[in-house]
C-alpha cells in the first residue's frame, strides 16, 4: 500500500487567504514607502552628503581649522570656538584623540565635516562618532577617505559626550571627546 | 488526483537552487552593486576652497601699516624679489 499526498498548495488562494495576504501586502507596502516619506518630513535623518578627500588634505584642513580657531586647550586638547553656522571640521586620529574639542552656540546650524587622519600616529583608523547625552545621541560613521557632513544644530546649552562606537585598535578605549554647546 | 500545473513564479519558489539564485542575486545588485556605485561616483571634496576658507585672517591693522610701508619706499615695492 501506498500513501500518496495530494499536492494542494499551488491552487489559487481562497477568499479569505486573499484578504490577508492582500491586508499583509499593504502594511507592507505602507512601511516601506514610510521610509522616504520620513527622510523628507522628519527632522533627524541620516545626512547623504558626502566627499572623497585624502587621509593628509583632510589633515591639513584640521589642522588649520584648529590654529584658526582656538581658544584654549583642556588637557592638551585645543578648544576650537569656529563661527556660527560654518564650515567646521573634527577628526578620529591615528593614536586615538579627538583632533579638538568643538565649542558651539546654541540655535546655530554648522556643516560639521567629520572623518579620520593619522594625527601622529602611522595609520588612519576607521571610527565610530557617536554623541552621548540623555536627550539627544547621534551614531554615525568615520571612514578614512571620505568626509561626510552632517548638518548639526545644537539646541541645548550644556556638555555632551563624545566617544567612538566602532573597535578601532588598542586604544579604542581612550576614544573620549566632548563637544561644548554655549547658550 | 488532481494534477494541476503550477504558476511560473509558484514553481520557481519550489524551486531550491531558483531561491537560492534569487537569495544571492537580488541583495547583491541592490545592495552591494548599488553601494559600489554610491561610492565610485562620491564627489571629491574641494579641497583649496577649504583652505582658502581657513587661512589665518588679516589683522586690520597690519593692512594699512602695510600700504603705508609701500608708499613711504616705492621702490622697494617695486623691486623683484632676489634670487
Amino acid at each position: 500500500m501506498s500513501i500518496t499526498v495530494e499536492r494542494i498548495w499551488w491552487r489559487p488562494l481562497d477568499r479569505e487567504e486573499k484578504i490577508w495576504v492582500t491586508i499583509a501586502l499593504i502594511w507592507c507596502l505602507g512601511t516601506f514607502f514610510m521610509m522616504p516619506v520620513w527622510h523628507v518630513i522628519a527632522k533627524q535623518n541620516t545626512p547623504n552628503e558626502s566627499y572623497k578627500v585624502s587621509v593628509d588634505d583632510f589633515e591639513k584642513i584640521v589642522i588649520a581649522f584648529n590654529e584658526k580657531y582656538k581658544v584654549r586647550e583642556e588637557s592638551g586638547v585645543p578648544v576650537v570656538h569656529p563661527p556660527a553656522g560654518s564650515d567646521i571640521y573634527l577628526a578620529g586620529t591615528g593614536i586615538w584623540q579627538w583632533s579638538s574639542i568643538l565649542e558651539l552656540e546654541a540655535g546655530k546650524e554648522y556643516r560639521l565635516h567629520i572623518s579620520s587622519i593619522k594625527g601622529g600616529g602611522d595609520v588612519a583608523w576607521q571610527h565610530g562618532f557617536s554623541i552621548v547625552s540623555a536627550k539627544f545621541n547621534a551614531n554615525f560613521m568615520i571612514v578614512p577617505g571620505y568626509d561626510y557632513v552632517l548638518k548639526v544644530t545644537p539646541t541645548e546649552a550644556g556638555e555632551y559626550g563624545l566617544i567612538c562606537n566602532e573597535f578601532c585598535g588598542i586604544g579604542h578605549h581612550l576614544m573620549a571627546g566632548k563637544i561644548i554647546v554655549k547658550g | 488526483m488532481d494534477e494541476q500545473k503550477a504558476l511560473s513564479w509558484q514553481a520557481l519558489y519550489d524551486n531550491m537552487w531558483g531561491i537560492f539564485a534569487l537569495g544571492i542575486i537580488v541583495p547583491t545588485l541592490i545592495y552591494t552593486v548599488w553601494g559600489l556605485i554610491e561610492i565610485a561616483t562620491l564627489p571629491q571634496m574641494d579641497v583649496s576652497k577649504a583652505m582658502e576658507a581657513l587661512k589665518p585672517a588679516v589683522s586690520q591693522q597690519a593692512v594699512p601699516a602695510a600700504e603705508a610701508a609701500s608708499a613711504m619706499a616705492p621702490e622697494a615695492a617695486t623691486q623683484a624679489p632676489a634670487h
